[in-house]
């Protein structure tokens, strides 16, 4: 039997969960593509902030030829998607949070939480309506 | 206090995307009708501009930062300092949004 998939570590969750090229909103479309959080992570961990491999795989907690995959299978969807004009959906999947992350169901702000010893309350808008983010 | 991540120092001003890189920053205390602004020391560097960033508002007595996405270095020290982090979603667009969401507490 083979091994459970390893889960990766993310950094931070991101607010928003699709992109869409110009003009195309629809949402429910058989041809989108799903776009898992490690991917985004190791688009984001290379591209964006100029990490190499290893240290971005070590962030991750994941083996350096998984995060290749990883990052090749990220780049392959993006380029798909620039070229044929294709929503990608974020999604989560085998993935956890750095952080203890909770989403205000208020003004929508994501937080993580510092002080455990007080009660958790929105920074924004000082509501106590909160869910914990598990998975985006 | 609180710092919110801006582009320009007057209240029209539009969030910045990146902590790190932002021009300049809104400290808000308690009350959102005091706000004032500063520039982030290290805002045109090139590398480590948020460590700077943070190291200044570690100065100021920051215990809250506001913007939409953060650096990995600079999220590593956040946590260090135990300052809280807060990720603003992108419906929200100028610092006068913020400081009015700030201001009608639920």
């Amino acid at each position: 039997m083979a091994r459970p998939i390893k889960q990766r570590k993310i950094l931070s969750p991101y607010s928003e969960v699709s992109f869409f090229p110009a003009g195309k909103n629809n949402s429910n479309d058989i041809n989108n593509i799903i776009f898992f959080a490690e991917e985004y992570e190791a688009i984001k961990l290379i591209d964006y902030e100029g990490l190499n491999q290893f240290q971005a795989a070590k962030l991750m907690r994941i083996s350096r030829p998984t995060f290749t995959r990883i990052y090749k299978q990220a780049r392959i969807k993006i380029s798909t998607s620039l070229v044929e004009k294709k929503v990608l959906i974020l999604s989560g999947v085998n993935i956890y949070y750095s952080d203890d992350w909770h989403k205000c169901q208020n003004c929508e702000c994501i937080y993580n939480f510092i002080d455990k010893s007080k009660n958790i309350f929105c920074p924004l808008c000082k509501c106590g309506d909160y869910i914990k983010i598990v998975n985006p | 206090m609180k710092a919110i991540a801006v582009k320009e120092d007057n209240i029209n001003s539009l969030l910045e995307d990146c902590f790190g890189k932002a021009k300049y920053y809104c400290f808000v205390d308690d009350n959102p009708d005091k706000i004032a602004f500063a520039l982030n020391p290290g805002y045109d560097l090139i590398k480590s501009s948020g460590k700077q960033a943070v190291a200044y508002l570690l100065t100021k007595g920051v215990t809250t930062v506001l913007s939409r996405n953060y650096g990995v270095s600079v999220k590593k020290i956040l946590n260090k300092h135990n300052i809280q982090t807060v990720i603003i979603p992108q419906k929200y667009e100028s610092l006068t949004q913020i400081l009015e969401k700030m201001r009608h507490k639920t």
